[in-house]
């Protein structure tokens, strides 16, 4: 696996100006429509007093920014990732990546690494610097710049930053409860061309329904649920609590929020170290093989 | 691209392409024949035809190989060539020539010898 | 030690039914320029392919020693490889190339790399879907050429070219790469203007090996006889490989026979040079093809 550096490199030339797109323009459209736009704040929050507001509404951006940049890369890189083995296809240049000195797994590695865990957690990275720059556009806008630079901005950088720390801690867990999935979609592909995605689909929906309701056998479906759930719990969640009781501060609230984090990832942790995790690493690690069994048969070039 | 007649092998007759340069002073006495590399290049031959080229007309005298630095003509190779292509013309083609001048029957006199 | 950079000993490679390479043996030693001459499907290809461990057969097959399938990665970074559908990726700046390719092949040299792109039309900056076709074949020749490898191998590179880009793809292949110690393993249709290139040949048909000789050898076992249409059923009575025309008139017969024809034969007609074309035709022809038509 030495060659793992240079073929992230290659994902980083590839695709960084799809990342910057992916990143700068919701950033930039968030500017426009936060410059010009307006904030409807809910009963609830006009009764609150006006730090608890200015606390609610900078760390409510910070966090909602932060989502939105990792959400979009980490879907867009779920999808990418599933045209993985017929990728270079397209332009035909598939051979010429066939005849460079890289080993089969690696190559497909390298791509699988960048795209499910490192771009999605430099997003969220980028997503909360971005995040806290627009706090100061939306708290000075609607409030005042007085109110900005008042906040809790202790308790507010360790509760981000706690929150950011969970969710990239826990993307890989999410990733290999995921993997069976992905993996499953990208030898789709591999083997059905543009057909892959749509069998795997059908495959799995009317699989599943057919051994529900045919042969009373829900595994499939229960499965999948599973695989989804685990997945959703392992970035944030697992803990199934909230982090403090009904109407707290949101002071209250921020002081709570790295403690509820680290609890909430020792949940995703415990909940990793089962049967199920097994059963879906060793799944995807049989699709990873046939994987590179196929690349080494000539990617579907031969014949 | 050049186009080789089939009477010869390919290194014979690039033999024969640069003695016919090498009659001309091309290149001159005592300089260097352009590289195996050059010449195979410029052809567009495989470097071993061209080198078996330069080794016959070593073969023959006209060059000579110095070792690590190629082939260099020799002097009194374009005399060497001059006097072996008279021979030839004068043993093969000129008999050839004269019968045909008689069968013509065109006299010395019509031949315009000094005209260039 | 061996001087041979390519050994393969009853190789065989099949697809499902189809056998493409048929117990092929042969072997290419340093500093050779060998053509691998066939039709559409006469396992060219599959055999290229094996050589870098994308195909695996059954027989020996040792490409610089090593086991081309067990130690792919180790093969392809002391020998190059140009597939016949090799693209550049069209994303890619070539100085993007360059540097993807230092990282991937300790043996490629970036330098030796700009230095030869400067011998063509194609700059550092350029995007690779803005080249065209010769370019980016030209491109890939450069970045294939910088590698310090000692074996060279290239599927049909230059098919679908102009002249002039087949003409720069040769030279620069002559120039920067021949160098005595190094061979090339090259496949194309285009046998004419290849030719002079060759110093051996490796002619398949329909995945057997008809023929694997150097030049000069062939010059010698070959005999081209050009002879007059008089002496033609004396000709076809001493059964010769192929017989052909090579221009128009009376005189324009020529006759290829493998080894020495008789004494009488041999008076017939003159001595001329075996070509390479008409030997591809006469041995790779296919069995239903009447001979008399000739």
């Amino acid at each position: 696996m030495n060659n793992l550096i240079p073929l992230m490199r290659r994902e980083w030339l590839q695709h960084r100006f799809v990342w910057a797109m992916l990143l700068l323009v919701p950033l930039g459209l968030a500017v426009m429509l936060l410059s010009f736009g307006q904030i409807e704040m809910g009963e609830a929050m006009a009764e609150r007093p006006p730090e608890d507001v200015a606390a609610v509404m900078g760390s409510m951006t910070i966090v909602i920014t932060a989502a939105i940049c990792f959400l979009l890369v980490w879907i867009t890189s779920v999808f990418m990732t599933s045209g993985l083995a017929r990728r270079d296809h397209g332009d035909r240049s598939v051979e010429f990546w066939l005849s460079l000195p890289t080993g089969h797994a690696e190559s497909y590695a390298a791509p699988l690494l960048v795209h499910l865990l490192l771009a999605p957690a430099v997003a969220l990275v980028v997503g909360l610097a971005g995040g806290y720059a627009l706090s100061l556009l939306v708290v000075s806008r609607f409030l005042s710049l007085a109110d900005w630079l008042s906040l809790p901005w202790g308790h507010i950088v360790a509760a981000t930053l706690a929150v950011a720390a969970r969710v990239v801690a826990g993307l890989p867990l999410a990733t290999l409860w995921l993997s069976p999935l992905i993996l499953l979609a990208v030898l789709c592909n591999a083997l059905f061309k543009r057909w892959g995605l749509p069998v795997l689909v059908v495959g799995l929906g009317l699989g599943g329904v057919v051994l529900k309701y045919v042969f009373g056998q829900p595994l499939l479906s229960q499965a999948l649920a599973r695989l989804g759930s685990e997945a959703a719990t392992a970035l944030v969640g697992a803990s199934q609590t909230a982090p403090t009781g009904d109407r707290p501060s949101a002071l209250g609230t921020l002081k709570a929020l790295p403690g509820w984090a680290a609890h909430d990832f020792g949940e995703a942790l415990s909940a990793a170290a089962s049967p199920a995790m097994l059963g879906a690493v060793a799944v995807a690690a049989a699709l990873f093989a046939a994987l590179v069994y196929w690349r080494r048969q000539g990617a579907g070039m031969t014949g | 691209m050049h186009t080789w007649d089939d009477r010869q092998p390919i290194y014979q007759q690039l033999a024969d392409q640069l003695a016919a340069g090498l009659l001309d002073g091309d290149p001159a006495e005592g300089h260097a024949m352009p590289s195996v590399r050059a010449l195979a290049t410029l052809h567009l031959l495989n470097p071993l035809t061209v080198n078996r080229a330069l080794q016959t007309l070593g073969d023959e005298g006209l060059l000579e190989n110095r070792r690590g630095m190629g082939f260099f003509v020799n002097p009194g190779a374009r005399e060497r060539l001059r006097s072996a292509e008279r021979q030839r013309f004068l043993e093969l083609e000129w008999p050839r020539l004269r019968e045909r001048l008689r069968r013509l029957e065109i006299s010395p006199e019509q031949l315009s010898w000094e005209a260039k | 030690m061996n001087d041979n950079l390519v050994e393969a000993k009853s190789l065989s490679i099949s697809y499902g039914a189809k056998r493409a390479v048929d117990d092929v043996s042969f072997n290419i030693p340093k500093g050779r320029v060998v053509g691998l001459l066939g039709h559409n499907g006469a396992g060219k290809s599959t055999l290229m392919r094996a050589m870098v461990g994308l195909a695996q057969g059954t027989g020996g097959l040792t490409v610089l020693g090593l086991d081309p399938c067990k130690d792919r990665v180790q093969l392809l970074q002391n020998a190059c490889y140009i597939p016949d559908v090799a693209i550049l990726p069209r994303w890619a700046r070539v100085e993007e190339l360059i540097s993807m390719m230092s990282g991937l092949n300790p043996n490629f040299s970036a330098e030796r790399a700009r230095q030869l792109l400067k011998r063509t039309s194609v700059g550092l900056r350029d995007k690779v879907k803005t080249l065209s076709k010769g370019m980016m074949v030209q491109a890939h020749l450069a970045l294939t050429a910088a590698i310090d490898a000692r074996l060279m191998i290239l599927d049909e590179p230059t098919l679908g070219l102009d002249v002039l880009s087949r003409k720069a793809f040769y030279e620069m292949l002559i120039d920067e790469w021949c160098d005595g110690e190094r061979s090339v393993l090259i496949s194309t249709h285009q046998v004419e203007e290849i030719e002079s290139l060759l110093s051996d040949v490796l002619m398949l048909n329909e995945g057997k090996l008809v023929l694997s000789i150097s030049l000069e050898d062939m010059d010698r076992r070959f005999v081209a006889l050009s002879h007059d249409s008089a002496v033609a059923d004396a000709m076809s009575a001493a059964h010769p490989l192929l017989r052909y025309r090579t221009g128009p008139g009376p005189a324009g017969n020529a006759a290829i026979f493998d080894g020495a024809p008789p004494e009488h034969v041999m008076a017939l007609g003159q001595r001329v040079r075996p070509n390479l074309v008409d030997l591809f035709v006469a041995l790779t022809r296919k069995p239903e093809l009447d001979r008399t038509q000739f």
